[in-house]
């Protein structure tokens, strides 16, 4: 019940707000106004803007880009990572070279990514790539640092090889620090779409939230955010699953 | 020669151990001239105070590390690594989190590539000498203390290693569990026969499980005493009340309390 207390209060406050015009609608649009369009953008059945029903079509946009870019992350980052936590000289080699890189931010990149890969596809996916990569690179390191000696020695003593032990001893060691590492990943991985978005692509969430702003469409960018959350948390939730399919044992992920 | 024909013999083992630091290396000596052995067959207790480096001669034994000096023969042959032809039951809980009782057990024999239906067999075998049916899907956290050293000792009798290396297994266990460990491992040695060199600074276990026990002295560890122990197999727990057994009891307890004050005073 507490926790209720805060948003009612928000949301009827908002409601007094634009209802009596002491907020303008093309600052902030009221409840109703955004319920509606919300609505719209997402079935069209209202024709209230020229977004009508576009949701889909640009969701999908978004989460192709997503869903490549985070895939490259994870191939890049997981094995290297675990690499890196496994063999210290491998960590020597690879480590500061990484951590140089890491320390520009990722917003950084995006004129370099614009002259070499030009609009669209490719420099968002690169831009969510790099983005993803370094946390999914840095958990998967440390979770198989943190893989006890006595379980190694156990593997080692009942026969396993080395490719046995990186595979039943340390990736499922590392799991639970590696799923975290991914779901921050997943989470980067969308602010970084709409940064990709931004730059005039035509279609996806972050392409319609910016678009909307020059056709003064408040509402929309406002359902285009909202929007950006929901799929982003699917998206954690889908993850989620489909790490606790495979993992070794569910209460791992 | 009793190396050919011992199946671990431990010669003139030293072990230091260096570390590096700001203010240079540092060594700690933890074995010194270390002479033992093992016939086949035979359950041998490594017994000292704490801390004499009863876990470094293990991991030496298992190949987990290397001897500063001296040599390990098994078999005849001298140690090169670790190797399924010796099981260690570990001090710490080393079970793997991920894997259930079952799957634990099963894991040597999936490394040997042994087909599904055997490992099945095996493994339920083994369940059951070690008294777990219904527990096999069980995750080692949802196991008692005593059913992870179960499970942790069949995991490597399942691999039929012909020495059996078992760190302090019981120690952590409860008076009654430590018991009916003793009870079991005694019945499994008898039907298994394999070649046991069991740790611990408990002397009523020792005298109950061994053959013959070494007194380790305190760091550096060095062997003191090599002591014979003539109670007739098989053995029960109602040896612990008759009093030639009582008698060792107490020489031996003496035996350590001096190396317990030796270590103190160092
Ligand atoms: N890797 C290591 N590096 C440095 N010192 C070590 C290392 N391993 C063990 N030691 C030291 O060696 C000594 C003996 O350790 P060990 O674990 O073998 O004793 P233990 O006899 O098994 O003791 P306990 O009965 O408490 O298990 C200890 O003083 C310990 O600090
Ligand atoms: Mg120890």
């Amino acid at each position: 019940m507490l926790s209720f207390i805060l948003p009612v209060a928000i949301l009827l406050l908002w409601f007094f707000v634009t209802a009596t015009n002491r907020v303008p609608e093309y600052i902030l649009p009221g409840p109703v106004t955004l319920a509606k369009g919300g609505f719209d953008f997402f079935f069209g059945s209202l024709d209230l803007s020229p977004y009508s029903g576009t949701f889909w079509q640009h969701a999908l946009a978004s989460s192709k880009r997503v869903t490549t870019g985070f895939l490259l992350a994870t191939i890049l980052g997981v094995p290297t990572g675990i690499a890196a936590g496994n063999y210290p000289r491998f960590e020597r080699i690879l480590d500061p070279l990484i951590q140089a890189i890491r320390s520009i931010p990722g917003i950084g990149w995006l004129p370099l990514a614009m002259v070499w890969f030009g609009i669209g596809m490719k420099t968002a996916v690169f831009l969510i790539a790099l983005a993803a990569f370094f946390p999914i690179y840095l958990n998967s390191m440390h979770g198989a640092k943190q893989v006890r000696l006595i379980w190694k020695r156990s593997a080692l003593m009942l026969g396993a090889g080395p490719c046995a032990i990186l595979t039943t001893v340390v990736l499922p060691g590392a799991m639970p620090s590696i799923v975290s590492g991914l779901r921050t990943g997943m989470g980067l991985s969308w602010a970084y779409v709409v940064l990709g978005e931004l730059t005039g692509v035509p279609d996806g969430l972050g392409a319609v939230i910016m678009d909307a702003r020059m056709l003064g469409q408040v509402q929309i960018i406002l359902i285009g955010m909202i929007s950006i959350a929901l799929v982003g948390r699917l998206s954690d939730r889908l993850l989620l699953l489909l790490l606790r399919s495979v993992a070794w044992r569910k209460e791992m992920v | 020669m009793r190396r050919s024909r011992c199946q671990i013999n431990v010669e003139d083992v030293g072990k230091i151990f260096s570390k590096n630091s700001a203010t240079g290396t540092m060594e700690v000596e933890v074995l010194r001239d270390v002479n033992m052995y093992v016939w086949p067959g035979e359950m041998v207790c490594l017994l000292g105070p704490s801390g004499c480096g009863k876990t470094t001669l293990i991991n030496i034994l298992a190949g987990f590390e290397k001897t500063t000096r001296g040599k390990i023969f098994l078999d005849g042959s001298e140690v090169s690594g670790p190797g399924p032809d010796r099981g260690v039951v570990f001090q710490e809980d080393a079970l793997f989190p991920w894997f259930n009782a079952w799957q634990n057990i099963a894991y040597g024999l999936r490394q040997k590539r042994v087909p599904r239906k055997e490992i099945e067999r095996r493994v339920k075998m083994f369940i059951d000498m070690i008294g777990l049916q219904g527990f096999s899907h069980y995750f080692p956290d949802q196991l008692s203390g005593g059913m992870k050293q179960r499970v942790a000792l069949a995991r490597v009798l399942a691999i039929s290693p012909t020495i059996l290396l078992m760190d302090e297994p019981f120690a952590a266990l409860d008076y009654q569990t430590r018991k009916s460990m003793h009870e079991l491992l005694l019945d499994l040695w008898q039907n298994l026969q394999q070649t046991i060199l069991f740790v611990t600074h408990d002397v009523e276990e020792a005298l109950l499980l061994a053959g013959r026990i070494y007194i380790m002295s305190a760091r550096p560890g060095t062997i003191l005493q090599e002591i014979p122990i003539p109670f007739p197999w098989p053995r029960t727990q109602d040896i612990l009340t008759e009093t030639e057994f009582v008698s060792y009891k107490k020489s031996i307890f003496n035996l350590l309390k001096a190396q317990c004050v030796a270590s103190h005073a160092l």
